[in-house]
């Protein structure tokens, strides 16, 4: 059953046992009341019989004055009195209607005294015989009455009496009852208090009892009430089930925590014993935790970084202003360099955003590049020297083509210095002729022997040639130096059409005696990088494009801009690439030349060169047809 | 109250007219039931005053006289011819049903004889009326009566009582009057009684 039925219940027993005893305290209650007006109805009976009993005393006595003294005037006053206890007597009938036999005598008697003591006024003064009957006729009469008033007083007496009893036992009884009730409430209070105690308050101080003692997840805590109200029960048992899950949820917490430990104990041994730096820092980059690699990266103890700010150390997660760069400390595998003050600076770190307890910290995990940034470096100058080894292998198989443009130019400036050699004779025997002021017609005749005319017209020609041989041999010294000469560490901005057509001068005796070379250059951009690189892929191409062609065919090569990139395509009509070959084609040392003849690094470097300019290279072939590399290079380099 | 006033007015008044009787009748008839023998006898009447008041309130503590006690009273003394058989003395003594007038026969030691109810109203008479009551008062003195008397010097013991126990305040009425009746008696008459009469 539910309290709130118990509650119902009690209100409503309560209610009824309190109206029962109310109804039955007011029932015995009139009960006394009735009794004590009975009581107090015959106690004014009774005294009025009393003050009648009195005034028939004071009645008998004039009386005895009357007959001892005769005087008239006392009789006048037996009478009045009389009269008075007559009225009395009528007072007494009407209260007490069941004596009004004994009291009707009373009267009677009294008047019949009062005729006697009446007749008495007309006698002489003198003794009279009269007289004595008179007094004993009163005597006997008056004698009756107290007689009659004995018994009345008694019956009045003993029914006071009797009401007067009747009336404390109702007050007894009364009390009586209401001490037995109270008596009856106060222990079915107490009755009901130990019921509610033991039924439902006990059952709760057991569960209280239970629910304090400690909490020990070994120990079979019973917390199930078989005994008491509905919602007792179904508390117990809710608490029962609350505590096997608290129990069940302990005893995972503890594994969970044994677990922790282990994982703890196992992360500190990692963190202690791994390579990788890694650095705790809370939102204002101040070093909170950090493991042993740390203070060997730092070269400093843990007194000397806890507590600073990571940027003292790592100078790249500090702001212009000194604060803690969140984003930079978010980013993944970016190099970095330490504080000057450190000898090992270079590093790799990665970060991310953890919550600690609800509170933002960064995690950062610093790696020791150091070795592998000497490694790169000791590979990045093998890698140049092997880019220019193979640019100057380029230049020793362009050599002989260069040595060709050059000898041509330098043949007919030979030539023509012969000839102005010639020329320089003749005028100068004209000279001396003019000097010597000769006469004008040996002077003409020398002028028109010699041509002169035309060696002064020829000269201007013969220079003209020599200075386009000087500057075309210029030229192809001043391409060959630059593509000779080693890049600037920086990028540079280079316009890629001038690039192409320098290129195409350094490998044009590779091409114009087999190739049909189109052009189509419509790039007109300027983009950042290193030119003598690009030149390099380039003239890698142009000439791979030439040996694809066994004795004539056709190269396109055509530059645009595409997006954000330029699109530079060396195409040829050659004998193509296999599918096979395809694949291996950007591979170091792969090559499909006779021994002697290629390196089999030239496309594997064309490749390094796109990268590092953040391009790439695309080719496309047909085995038969042609083969056509894109190079993608975009117009911006970060 | 008025009632009241009007018993005393009356009280007042009949103290003037007081008899010498002490009753409302003549005892000489019953004389001769007391005293059988008796042929003659002799009146003495004399009077009782304040003095002789003031004597009884100390002879008697709270057994004072009132106003109708005082005046001329009248003491027989009975005789057989010269010889003194005893004395008679009547005495009225207020009781609560009106006067109860009481015949003492009085020997010459001033003892109580024997007595007789001249005039009493109450019904309760007939339960001392009997020779088992009046011996506990013959042939007693004075200092004999006083002897059932309480200390209240005005009821009766329970020695007295225990003849009469459904009638104690007739029996207190009749004490008081017997005691009364021997020490007035001998206060008043004594004097004449022993020089006179012997």
């Amino acid at each position: 059953m539910k309290i709130s039925h118990y509650n119902q219940i009690i209100a409503v027993s309560t209610l009824l046992i309190g109206s029962c005893i109310f109804g039955f305290i007011w029932a015995k209650y009139q009960n006394v009341e009735h009794q004590s007006r009975i009581h107090y109805q015959s106690s004014i009976s009774l005294k009025s019989f009393q003050h009648f009993s009195s005034m028939f005393q004071i009645w008998l006595t004039t009386q005895d004055l009357f007959f001892s003294g005769k005087q008239v005037y006392l009789a006048e006053g037996i009478n009045k009195q009389t009269k008075v206890l007559l009225d009395e007597l009528n007072a007494l009938l009407d209260k007490s209607k069941d004596q009004t036999d004994k009291l009707n005598q009373l009267k009677t008697l009294i008047k019949d005294n009062d005729k006697t003591i009446t007749s008495l006024v007309t006698l002489n003064n003198q003794p009279d015989k009269n007289w004595l009957l008179a007094i004993e006729n009163s005597d006997n009469l008056t004698s009756n009455i107290i007689v009659l008033i004995e018994e009345l007083k008694r019956i009045y007496m003993m029914q006071e009496s009797e009401f007067s009893d009747a009336h404390q036992m109702a007050v007894k009884k009364l009390k009586a009852w209401v001490s037995g009730l109270i008596g009856l409430y106060l222990f079915m209070i107490i009755f009901g208090t130990r019921w509610i105690s033991k039924n439902i308050v006990k059952p709760l101080e057991n569960i209280t009892y239970v629910a304090n003692k400690q909490l020990d997840s070994k120990e079979n805590i019973e917390f199930i009430q078989h005994h008491g109200p509905q919602e007792v029960v179904e508390l117990s048992e809710t608490i029962q089930k609350l505590t096997q899950h608290i129990k069940l949820e302990i005893t995972k917490a503890e594994l969970q925590r044994k677990n922790a430990d282990e994982a703890n104990k196992r992360i500190s041994s990692i963190m202690s014993s791994v390579p990788t730096s890694i650095i705790l820092v809370n939102e204002d980059g101040v070093i909170k935790e950090v493991n042993k690699a740390v203070n060997k990266l730092f070269e400093a103890e843990d007194k000397d970084i806890l507590n600073k700010k990571i940027g003292h150390f790592l100078p790249i997660l500090a702001m212009v202003n000194g604060d803690f760069d969140t984003n930079s400390a978010t980013k993944t595998m970016q190099e970095g360099i330490l504080s000057t003050d450190i000898k090992k600076p270079y590093i790799e770190y990665s970060g991310c955003l953890v919550s600690i307890f609800g509170e933002n910290h960064y995690l950062i995990a610093i790696s020791d590049i150091n070795d592998r940034k000497h490694d790169q470096l000791a590979l990045s100058q093998l890698n140049q020297q092997l880019v220019h080894a193979e640019k100057m292998a380029s230049i020793g198989q362009l050599a002989a083509g260069i040595a060709h443009e050059i000898n041509n130019p330098i043949g007919y400036i030979q030539s023509n210095i012969e000839i102005l050699t010639e020329y320089y004779e003749f005028i100068i025997a004209f000279k001396n002729l003019v000097i010597e002021n000769k006469p004008y017609g040996e002077i003409k005749s020398y002028y028109q022997e010699q041509d002169l005319d035309y060696i002064f017209n020829d000269i201007e020609a013969v220079i003209k040639s020599c200075q386009d041989g000087t500057s075309r041999v210029s030229k192809i010294i001043k391409d060959l130096g630059s593509y000779a000469h080693q890049d600037n560490e920086k990028m540079e901005p280079v316009n890629i059409d001038e690039l192409i057509n320098k290129s195409l001068v350094l490998v044009a005796n590779e091409l114009k005696y087999k190739v049909e070379l189109i052009t189509k250059l419509e790039a007109s951009s300027v983009i950042f990088g290193y030119p003598q690189k690009l030149q390099q892929v380039f003239i890698n191409l142009l000439v791979n494009a030439s040996h694809a062609i066994q004795s004539s065919g056709k190269v396109w090569i055509t530059s645009k801009i595409i997006d954000s990139e330029v699109n530079i395509s060396i195409k040829d009509n050659g004998h193509g690439i296999s599918s096979e070959n395809m694949k291996k084609l950007f591979d170091p040392f792969f090559t499909t030349k006779p021994v002697g003849k290629g390196t089999g690094l030239g496309l594997h470097i064309v490749s390094s060169i796109l990268e590092e300019h953040n391009g790439h290279i695309t080719v496309s072939s047909t085995l038969g047809h042609g083969t056509e590399f894109t190079l993608h290079l975009p117009l911006t380099h970060s | 109250m008025k009632y009241f006033l009007l018993l005393l007015l009356i009280i007042f008044a009949s103290n003037v007219y007081a008899d010498a009787y002490c009753a409302l009748r003549d005892p000489v008839a019953q004389i001769k039931l007391l005293y059988p023998t008796k042929t003659n006898q002799r009146s003495i009447v004399k009077e009782i005053n304040e003095g002789v008041r003031q004597q009884v309130k100390v002879a008697l503590p709270n057994n004072d006289l009132h106003f109708g006690e005082l005046g001329k009273h009248t003491l027989y003394v009975v005789l057989q011819q010269q010889t003194k058989l005893g004395y008679v003395h009547v005495r009225s003594e207020q009781s609560k049903w009106g006067l109860v007038e009481i015949i003492w026969a009085i020997d010459e030691d001033y003892r109580i004889k024997d007595f007789a109810f001249q005039r009493c109203r109450s019904p309760k008479k007939k339960l001392i009326d009997n020779q088992l009551f009046k011996n506990m008062f013959i042939g007693k003195n004075l200092a004999q009566l006083q002897a059932y008397l309480n200390k209240d010097g005005i009821t009766a013991n329970q020695k007295l009582l225990s003849v009469a126990t459904d009638a104690p305040e007739l029996t207190n009425v009749v004490l008081r009057c017997a005691l009364k009746t021997l020490l007035l008696t001998q206060l008043v008459w004594k004097e004449e009684l022993d020089n006179k009469l012997n």
